[in-house]
């Protein structure tokens, strides 16, 4: 399974965030989205979750026997930035919630406790309100929307900076465990995490989107080469 | 000082005008006419700046004749004209009025060292400006031209009146420091107590009492109280004391007191926000519908209850539960309402019986008046806020949430509810209805009642559909909670005003009652059908 990107374009008044951005996403792999503040990362994953219409192109999975069809929102678990959660549930009944609505993609018939086991939500914090969640327990109610649902794309917006170390080794490992089965695309500032984590390093660059060269990815000049890529003309 | 007199004579252009071209730019049509680049546009800024600043002059100037007059002059001519013995007292009557309004109300009521303004929270939070300097800054943009203002004015009400000017002076001398008086006052209490005297309801309420009763409540019974209390006031004596006390409380406010740097950024309670769009924007307008750790817990019975339920059914009966005492609050309100109609029906019967019963016999004549009452008291506009700011705001943001199907199913899960609110309203005027029907002797079987309270449910379910299909089909509110769109904001004044004309319609009885009915099944047809098909393309985050 393949997510292809063509011609993806979005402006905002006279500025033109994305000028046509086109890739390929391939299953089983872990994406790196870098670019530069307001390069529009965030804007692509509007787009393509359907947040924001874009102003043109195409988002098509390629299934494995090579058929096509447009990306549909449902094809999509999107990771916010800031989690955006519902306060007036406890964890627990938003985690009920989405399993009911997600009732056909529950796998060895898990129940909630186990998936707030998944990322050790402790079982007393589970019945609070989620009002009155740290920003580390919200955004780990969000991971549990795409370990639930199981979409074939998964988008996380700067999804691992308000975890604590352990936490984000774990959630590096389960996205490591789950990758065989998806298209993982992550928008990050953290170049560690990139090398760590990512197998293909995609760059949002004056509006269009590249494959920075797998070689690239654990030499030992990689931030600096990275960094000169990500420099505006009248800076190199 | 006079640096910091410069600094916030920028601030306040700098803000003002970045606002301007904000909310300009956001105009519909002409909002084109403020291209990206404006704000850096600073020599045309300046010059907007410095129009700003006359015109806020300029209003300020206009005010004060305009408070005089309106609610001072014309009371004391009015309370002249219509009570001979108050005839050649008008300056006494309206020194007292004066000082009612302006010295205890106005002064009292009032804090400029306590008012949180975007400005001061620039200044003493994210600037760390010297607090002591800003508030004699401040005090002076404030107080110099705000008493300069009202001088000529209280001259001249002086002459009109007939008094001499030196005691149009005296006024002045006493408005002036009775607010250097309440200024201290405040400071004071809130530096022995930690509060903020003037943020309590009970104080200001106590106030607003005190000075609107002691302004107009004696003249208006007859009583000459005046006379004393503007010889008092009037007295070289009272005026000199009161004059000693101002510049004592103003040498304390502008350089005794010693604490501002220390205790005043601690009362920048961004909750107290002067202007309503910044409240909005602190978060302090949605504490009438935002959820409290409170409300979590839920009764055995409703939890039992709410474990039956799956899916969407059991995210919506969440919300209801748990914003209960929000949705309920204004039902409950409504219903006293209903309780005080039958009360006054009931008195009606009492004073006057051949009116009573001959309204009871004929109550489908007002229905066209209903139309206008049940749109006014539906509480379908509130829950949709709540809805909104609560549960649609966040799950708005995920595509699953927005999908036609989806969309349908809650608004008819909340259509249902929140009609069961309305129906409990329209329910209890009915009972008042019957009730009245019943003790004015036109019984409770007939068919005009039923036809009465057929309509009024009606009306409820109505309103209710159609405060819910405008807030699928429009989502106008922003997620600080304020209306965006100008299209709802014309459907709903179109639909207010249509409820308005309805009170001149004459026509009742079961053709009216007909009409509703079929209005209402189209209606509610048309929402669902308006619904499925346009709301997954508008029902979103603006």
């Amino acid at each position: 399974m393949e997510l292809k990107l063509t011609g993806i374009r979005k402006h905002f008044g006279e500025k033109e965030v994305l000028r046509g951005c086109g890739f390929t996403f391939q299953q089983g792999k872990i994406y790196g989205l870098l670019g530069r503040n307001g390069a529009g990362k965030t804007t692509l994953f509007n787009c393509l979750t359907d947040e924001v219409p874009p102003d043109g192109g195409t988002a098509e999975l390629v299934l494995d026997d090579g058929t096509r069809r447009a990306l549909a929102p449902d094809d999509m678990g999107y990771v916010f930035a800031t989690p955006i959660l519902p306060d007036f549930l406890t964890g627990y009944e938003f985690v009920r919630f989405y399993m009911d609505v997600n009732a056909a993609c529950i796998r060895d018939g898990r129940s909630a406790d186990d998936y707030f086991d998944m990322v050790q939500i402790a079982p007393e914090d589970r019945h609070r309100l989620i009002k009155g969640y740290s920003h580390g327990m919200k955004n780990k109610v969000q991971m549990l929307c795409f370990l639930i649902a199981r979409p074939p794309v998964i988008l996380l917006d700067e999804p691992l900076t308000s975890f604590d170390v352990v936490v984000a080794l774990e959630i590096k490992q389960l996205l490591r465990q789950i990758k065989h089965e998806h298209i993982i695309v992550f928008s990050t500032h953290i170049l560690q995490l990139a090398t760590d984590l990512c197998d293909e390093i995609a760059v949002l660059h004056e509006g269009m989107l590249s494959q920075l060269d797998h070689a690239l990815l654990h030499s030992g000049d990689f931030e600096a080469q990275l960094i000169e890529l990500l420099k505006d003309e009248g800076e190199a | 000082m006079r640096q910091m007199v410069g600094q916030i004579i920028k601030m306040r252009g700098a803000l003002w005008v970045n606002a301007f071209l904000y909310y300009f730019s956001r105009l519909w049509m002409v909002g084109r006419l403020v291209p990206p680049t404006a704000y850096a546009g600073y020599r045309a800024k300046k010059a907007l700046s410095a129009a700003a600043v006359a015109v806020r002059q300029i209003i300020d100037l206009c005010g004060k004749p305009l408070y005089l007059l309106t609610f001072l002059l014309l009371p004391v001519i009015l309370l002249a004209g219509s009570r001979p013995q108050f005839a050649g007292q008008e300056f006494s009557l309206f020194l007292s009025m004066l000082f009612f309004l302006s010295c205890i109300l106005g002064a009292f009521g009032d804090s400029h060292i306590f008012n949180v303004t975007r400005e001061k929270v620039a200044f003493l939070k994210y600037l760390h400006a010297d607090a002591r300097s800003y508030i004699q800054a401040s005090l002076a943009l404030r107080y110099v031209p705000f008493f300069s203002y009202y001088l000529p004015f209280l001259l001249l009400a002086a002459w009109l009146f007939g008094a001499p000017l030196w005691q149009g002076a005296a006024a002045w001398v006493l408005l002036a420091a009775f607010r250097m008086m309440s200024e201290a006052f405040h400071l004071f209490v809130f530096d022995r107590t930690g509060r903020v005297l003037v943020r309590s309801t009970g104080y200001a309420w106590l106030v607003i009492a005190v000075g609107l009763a002691g302004a107009y409540v004696p003249p208006l019974l007859g009583l000459d109280w005046h006379m004393g209390l503007a010889a008092f006031l009037l007295h070289p004596a009272s005026i000199s004391a009161f004059a000693a006390a101002g510049a004592l409380c103003l040498y304390y406010i502008a350089a005794g007191y010693p604490g501002y740097a220390r205790k005043l950024p601690r009362s920048l309670d961004l909750n107290f926000l002067l202007s309503s769009m910044l409240k909005t924007a602190s978060g302090s307008s949605f504490k009438e519908v935002e959820v409290r750790e409170a409300d979590a817990a839920l009764s055995p019975g409703e939890l039992a209850k709410l474990q039956r339920l799956k899916g969407y059914d059991y995210l919506n009966a969440l919300f209801f539960a748990r914003h209960r005492r929000q949705l309920l609050r204004p039902v409950w309100y409504r219903l006293a309402a209903a309780a005080l109609a039958f009360a006054a029906a009931a008195a009606l019967r009492i004073s006057s019986p051949e009116l009573a019963a001959a309204l009871s016999r004929n109550l489908t004549a007002m229905l066209p008046s209903f139309v206008f009452i049940m749109y006014s008291i539906t509480v379908a506009d509130k829950s949709c806020r709540a809805m909104f700011y609560n549960c649609d705001k966040d799950l708005l943001r995920y595509a699953w949430y927005r999908k036609p199907k989806v969309i349908l199913r809650s608004f008819g899960i909340r259509l249902r509810r929140v009609a069961l609110y309305n129906g409990l309203v329209a329910g209890a005027l009915c009972l008042a209805a019957a009730g009245f029907c019943l003790i004015s002797g036109a019984g409770i079987f007939t068919a005009d009642l039923a036809l009465f309270c057929a309509a009024l449910l009606l009306l409820s379910l109505l309103f209710t559909a159609h405060h819910l299909c405008l807030y699928y089909i429009f989502q106008p509110y922003s997620e600080s909670l304020k209306t965006k769109n100008p299209l709802f904001s014309g459907i709903h004044a179109a639909m207010y005003l249509l409820c308005f004309a309805c009170l001149q319609i004459e026509v009742g009885g079961s053709f009216f009652t007909a009409v509703l009915l079929g209005f209402t099944v189209l209606y509610i047809a048309a929402a669902l059908v308006l619904v499925y098909f346009r709301a997954p393309r508008s029902f979103r985050i603006k």
